[in-house]
């Protein structure tokens, strides 16, 4: 187990925070993080543990956000840069954190986070696949929509009120997506179909239990 | 579900592991502590409120509250699934009825409430939800649901009937085979006034749909009730027929994957003509008839393609099939006179509806099917596209 990281692992630049994804560094929360190790759990890991590994999978990463359009990665860098030199976001603050980020769907930086999350697990994919307009963050932000119009009305499972982009494990925030595309444009239908054929052995590799509403990607 | 065959099939596969594996613990020991607590690091929802010494206690008890119910939904999600897959698709049950220990899902508002303030008010203005198995209970003593009941609460419950159905099918299955002769006598000696024991079971449960579709009132619009009215018919249909035998009959492909023999189609065949004779067997057909009617002609132009209702398509479709099958049978193939959808179905409701329930011109189905077939044209979902060709195939051996 990795020790909690401070805020000084943080902005230290050895760690390389630029090529970190932010995510990275505020999921999950530092505070529980150090819980975990605590308690007994016989050693499961999660798969979306932010101490897996975060360097190889953001390196390995790289090449794919070549296809980003300039004015993009533009202002995802900038992004970047303010949360490595801020400190980030601490638990205690979540509060306004949550509605700022998660309650307002203006602007594209909560879907680039997004992205940048959902492609983690999805790294072994054919480059074809990962370079989909799919995951534009525009279309990202629809298939959420559809998902919370269509799917959510009919089986309301989960709790539209406070759910948070932010602390929703890449493959329920996968599985919401996918599902909302399929009732989106045929191309994007097709991608998604792509991506159920992955996601169904990515459920199963994670611990049992960690979160049954992933049982709805179906 | 809007997906290819072999995701179909692949579901299939994975639904009773993913149910071993993810639910079983918590249906059986819903508030077991140890299992709350490892669910509770893979939640979804803000973990750090746990953590959070600031969070207010009313914060730290809404999102406890949010992930119990959430996690609580998401048991009863697979239970439908469950009995979905068993009812319409002909899988196997990996649950049963008496699995499910949990209360039901809370009411809307309190399920809707934007804050924990609101969460609290709403918390006091209703009592706690009661156990699925005691509201399943009332419906099957005819006692109407609550109307505090949320839309996928009643949900649920429909498919809470469905489940009972299948079991009791599976129970009368197995009691013919070890009983022998007993269930075909019973059969043949039944008539409309006197239900043997064999058809008991089918009388209680077809008038708890009844009971159970007074709730399809509601004054909001709602998504959950509008994916159900097609549903609560299948629910009185599958009480009498099994849909796979329909699927079967008209040479369908398997939906399991594998190949339909020659026995099998004749003990479909037969089964269905078994029904067939039956008296209830117009009451089956009628509901089939307003089931299509329902979803076609009631607004504007039904196409399968838009629809965002999964579901409802596969259920149309298996109407058609057996509407068709009745009259095949009843009629022969002998050519009667050409009526259009509309025609036929206004033709038939009258004589089953509201004339004697004899029914002449019952095999004039070319003219629906067509009309059904053209509904599930350019559909994504591999399945619905088989069911255009099937629909197809059987217009044109009309034809030929």
């Amino acid at each position: 187990m990795i020790e909690e990281p401070n805020e000084l692992d943080l902005a230290a630049p050895t760690l390389n925070a630029s090529y970190i994804p932010n995510v990275d560094l505020s999921y999950p929360p530092s505070g529980s993080q150090l819980d975990f190790g605590n308690e007994n759990h016989g050693g499961i890991q999660m798969f979306f543990d932010s101490s897996m590994d975060t360097q190889g999978l953001s390196d390995e990463l790289d090449w794919l956000f070549g296809t980003i359009s300039p004015e993009q990665t533009g202002q995802f860098e900038s992004l970047r840069n303010i949360d490595a030199v801020l400190p980030s976001v601490s638990p205690h603050s979540t509060n306004s954190h949550l509605s700022l980020n998660d309650f307002m769907f203006t602007g594209d930086d909560i879907w680039l986070k997004v992205r940048d999350k959902i492609l983690l697990p999805l790294h072994d994919c054919l480059p074809s696949c990962l370079e989909n307009s799919f995951f534009d963050p525009t279309n990202l932000e629809r298939f959420y929509r559809i998902y919370f119009a269509n799917y959510n009305t009919h089986f309301p499972i989960l709790h539209e009120a406070s759910f948070s982009c932010n602390d929703a494990p890449p493959l329920l925030l996968l599985s919401i997506l996918t599902l909302g595309a399929t009732l989106s444009d045929p191309e994007h239908f097709q991608t998604s179909e792509i991506i159920h054929d992955r996601l169904r052995w990515l459920i199963f590799s994670v611990r049992p239990l960690s979160c049954p509403e992933l049982y709805y990607y179906k | 579900m809007f997906s290819s065959r072999k995701h179909h099939e692949m579901a299939h596969i994975f639904h009773g592991a993913i149910i071993t594996v993810y639910l079983i613990p918590f249906l059986s020991h819903p508030l077991a502590d140890a299992f709350l607590k490892l669910m509770r690091r893979g939640s979804s929802y803000s973990g750090e409120w746990e953590e959070s010494a600031d969070a207010s206690s009313l914060e730290r008890e809404w999102h406890l509250w949010i992930e119990q119910e959430s996690l609580r939904r998401a048991s009863f999600f697979a239970f439908v699934m469950d009995a979905q897959h068993v009812s319409i698709f002909g899988h196997s049950p990996a649950l049963s009825v008496s699995d499910i220990r949990l209360p039901l899902p809370c009411s809307e508002t309190l399920w809707a409430a934007k804050s924990a303030s609101r969460w609290k008010r709403e918390k006091g203005k209703h009592e706690e939800s009661p156990s699925f198995l005691s509201a399943l209970r009332g419906l099957l003593a005819r006692r109407p649901l609550p109307t505090i009941f949320s839309p996928f609460t009643r949900f649920i419950l429909l498919h809470g009937i469905f489940s009972v159905t299948k079991h009791m099918q599976e129970r009368d299955l197995t009691a013919s085979d070890v009983g022998g002769a007993k269930l075909s006598a019973d059969e043949s000696s039944q008539s409309p006034s006197t239900f043997s024991e064999v058809d008991a079971w089918r009388d209680i449960l077809d008038r708890a749909i009844e009971t159970w579709s007074l709730s399809l009132v509601s004054q909001e619009p709602s998504l959950c009730l509008e994916a159900a009215k097609p549903l609560h018919r299948m629910a009185h249909i599958t009480i009498h027929v099994n849909l796979i035998d329909f699927h079967t009959f008209a040479r369908a492909p398997s939906l399991i994957g594998n190949r339909t023999s020659p026995n099998e189609y004749a003990r479909a065949r037969k089964r269905i003509e078994q029904w067939r004779m039956k008296s209830i067997a117009k009451r089956t057909l009628s509901q089939c008839l307003l089931l299509i009617q329902e979803t076609m002609f009631t607004r504007k132009q039904y196409k399968a393609s838009e629809d965002n209702i999964a579901l409802r398509p596969w259920c149309l479709y298996h109407a058609t099939l057996i509407v068709w099958a009745y009259g095949a049978l009843t009629s022969g193939t002998a050519q009667g006179p050409f009526l259009s959808a509309e025609e036929y179905l206004i033709h038939m409701l009258n004589g089953l509806l509201v004339g004697d329930g004899q029914v002449t011109l019952a095999n004039s189905t070319s003219g629906l099917i067509e009309t059904v077939r053209n509904s599930l044209r350019d559909c994504r979902w591999e399945l619905l596209q088989e069911a255009h060709i099937t629909l197809g195939n059987l217009v044109d051996a009309r034809a030929s």
